[in-house]
């Protein structure tokens, strides 16, 4: 990197990959700054997009292969009805958590001063209704982009108390540079975002984090690395090359002793830098004095507890998620699998050590703690899968489908 | 060059130039452009108030997922390009679109060879653009280099006592020998000589 002046041709396999500026676009910065897209034999050209539904197109119009993606993005694409499908596939997540819900001032104090426990987001969602039905009319708040995990948690953690969209909430598209000024001004009293813009809405002051998202769905898949379909069948070697150079980039985002090296690296123009500048005048805020990116509520990992693993269980609980909030008309265990690739996530991450569980589908919300399942080489650490309301997602790949009622405090 | 139908278009372009060219463009094709800076929820409110047929906004505008997502909550909100493209003819559009940096949305019941048409002058204004700056950037870089150039044959004259040309000529054979652009050399040269305490001789740094 000190050296501007390349001589040699650059040769090799060329992959270009959408990145979206928020905190979760680590792995693949730095799989590129660790060299280790390199290692495995891949130039690839990162680029960074404004919007998810930049990405989309790019990617649909084959001037990306691929790039972050929306854990529901991957299915929501392939299997679109509103307009032409493009087929895309995933074989590993991302990251987990990182979402927060964050309150405006007002609303904040209003659900503090209530007798709803704050650490309870059914009792939460409670008060939220009970102070709408009150002042009888409905509690603003925003969501970024559709078919997102934000979108998915905020309905979901009002639906918990039975919260009628339209009377007691409001959902508003409100981008995430404008969500201060959209708190500031009272246009919006809440909303559901990603990393860093939480830590930025709370440093400025206009409002606070009621609720991680881990506190919704515990550990549910928040990015994943997508790529067309038609790519990954044309290049299966590459694609393995492709997960293993971003497995070992997790791996290194889940030492907190690298947080301070990925703070500076992430503050570089090409990557968050720039557009932080110039949207919002300043760089996203450090935690843990100053030497994590990280907020330290909110629980945003990228390796531990198997979490690089494609569980068909949970894209299944995201699809049905897409469907009852009118994003998806159906889902089929056959289209799944074909979005879904937990083996060759399996076939790359054992070439690499890496053990993975045997199975591809688990009851989700089950588990409230981690647990150990048997793997490719032994007992493998899977981590809890909790879902608000105690839910279970009991769907074992082979059709069989249930799903209990959200409002069940 | 006219349309059949006169629309109303919501333009959101963070670069006033280019929004006064796209604008330009299409009022002299008898459309009614609306330009909008958004703040806040001012794009939500905008779409609301001012029911464009069109809205044509920047695929740079962190907006594009806003609008996205009122496509979703309202059946009545302009729907992106990009679901249309299952015609031949609007899909070689759509990407010309998407190349050029241009995204469209559009509302039920406007015939699709308006909506082309229309996207096909934003795009020619945002290629025209993107060309004018592409050739202010390649002439400024010319420049650039050349006084680069000039300055690292000042440094080379003074190193080794010699005049322009001979500078010129030790400047241009270590740049062969390494295979660099002159310019690239001129810079290693500069970053080497330039340092005060340094006295290291380009024939040694060739």
């Amino acid at each position: 990197m000190a050296n501007p002046t390349s001589i040699r041709p650059r040769t090799g396999f060329h992959l270009r990959l959408g990145f979206v500026p928020l905190l979760d676009s680590a792995p693949l910065i730095m799989a590129q700054e660790l060299g280790l897209f390199e290692t495995e034999g891949l130039q690839v050209e990162l680029v960074r997009e404004s919007s998810w539904a930049s990405l989309r197109d790019k990617v649909s119009f084959g001037l990306l292969e691929g790039g972050q993606m929306l854990a529901p993005m991957p299915i929501s694409m392939s299997l679109a009805s509103d307009r032409p499908p493009v087929p895309v596939t995933t074989a590993m997540v991302l990251s987990r958590n990182g979402n927060g819900i964050t309150l405006g001032n007002q609303l904040f104090n209003e659900i503090l001063q209530s007798a709803a426990n704050q650490l309870k987001p059914i009792e939460t969602a409670r008060a939220l209704v009970s102070y709408a039905r009150k002042r009888q009319q409905p509690v603003r708040l925003a969501a970024v982009a559709p078919w997102s995990s934000h979108d998915l948690q905020l309905r979901d953690w009002l639906d918990a108390a039975g919260a009628v969209n339209g009377q007691d909430f409001q959902i508003i598209p409100v981008s995430p540079v404008q969500m201060m000024d959209a708190l500031q001004s009272g246009a919006v009293e809440g909303c559901c975002v990603g990393e860093p813009w939480n830590s930025v809405l709370e440093r400025r002051k206009l409002g606070y984090i009621l609720h991680s998202g881990h506190q919704i769905w515990q550990n549910a898949p928040e990015k994943v690395i997508g790529v067309r379909t038609d790519w990954a069948n044309q290049h299966q070697a590459m694609h393995r090359h492709l997960i293993r150079a971003l497995l070992g980039a997790c791996r290194w985002l889940d030492s907190a002793n690298n947080h301070p090296m990925l703070a500076r690296i992430l503050a570089r123009p090409n990557y968050l830098g720039e557009y932080f500048d110039r949207n919002i005048g300043e760089q996203f805020p450090l935690h843990s004095d100053g030497q994590s990116p990280f907020h330290p509520g909110l629980h945003q990992h990228f390796f531990r507890h198997s979490a690089n693993f494609p569980w068909l269980s949970q894209a299944h609980w995201l699809a049905t998620r897409l469907i009852a909030h009118g994003q998806l008309d159906r889902i089929d265990i056959a289209s799944l699998r074909q979005i879904i690739l937990p083996d060759v996530f399996r076939e790359a991450a054992g070439s690499l050590g890496i053990d993975t569980p045997m199975i591809d589908s688990k009851t989700e919300g089950q588990h409230q703690r981690p647990f150990r399942l048997d793997g490719q080489f032994g007992p493998v650490d899977v981590a809890s899968d909790y879902l608000l309301g105690n839910q279970l997602h009991d769907w074992q790949g082979n059709g069989r489908s249930q799903s209990l009622p959200a409002n069940e405090a | 060059m006219s349309s059949s139908e006169s629309l109303r278009i919501l333009l959101i372009d963070n670069n006033p130039e280019r929004a006064s060219q796209v604008c330009a463009a299409l009022t002299h094709n008898g459309h009614d452009v609306i330009r909008q800076r958004p703040d806040a929820t001012g794009l939500t409110a905008a779409v609301a108030r001012d029911q464009p047929d069109m809205v044509i906004i920047d695929m740079e505008s962190p907006d594009r997922d806003t609008l996205e997502n009122m496509s979703t909550l309202n059946a009545h909100a302009p729907r992106p390009i990009i679901f249309f493209a299952d015609e031949p003819g609007d899909r070689a559009t759509i990407q010309a679109a998407v190349r050029a940096g241009v995204s469209a949305y559009v509302v039920d019941g406007i015939k699709p060879q308006s909506a082309r048409s229309i996207i096909d002058s934003a795009i020619a204004q945002f290629e025209s653009f993107q060309a004018l700056r592409t050739e202010l950037a390649q002439t400024r870089s010319q420049l650039d280099d050349r006084k680069i150039i000039e300055k690292a044959k000042g440094l080379i004259m003074k190193q080794e006592g010699c005049d322009e040309d001979a500078a010129f000529q030790m400047l241009r054979s270590a740049a062969m020998d390494h295979s660099e652009r002159l310019p690239d050399m001129a810079r290693r040269i500069i970053t080497l000589l330039g340092k005060p305490a340094d006295n290291v001789a380009v024939r040694q740094a060739s």
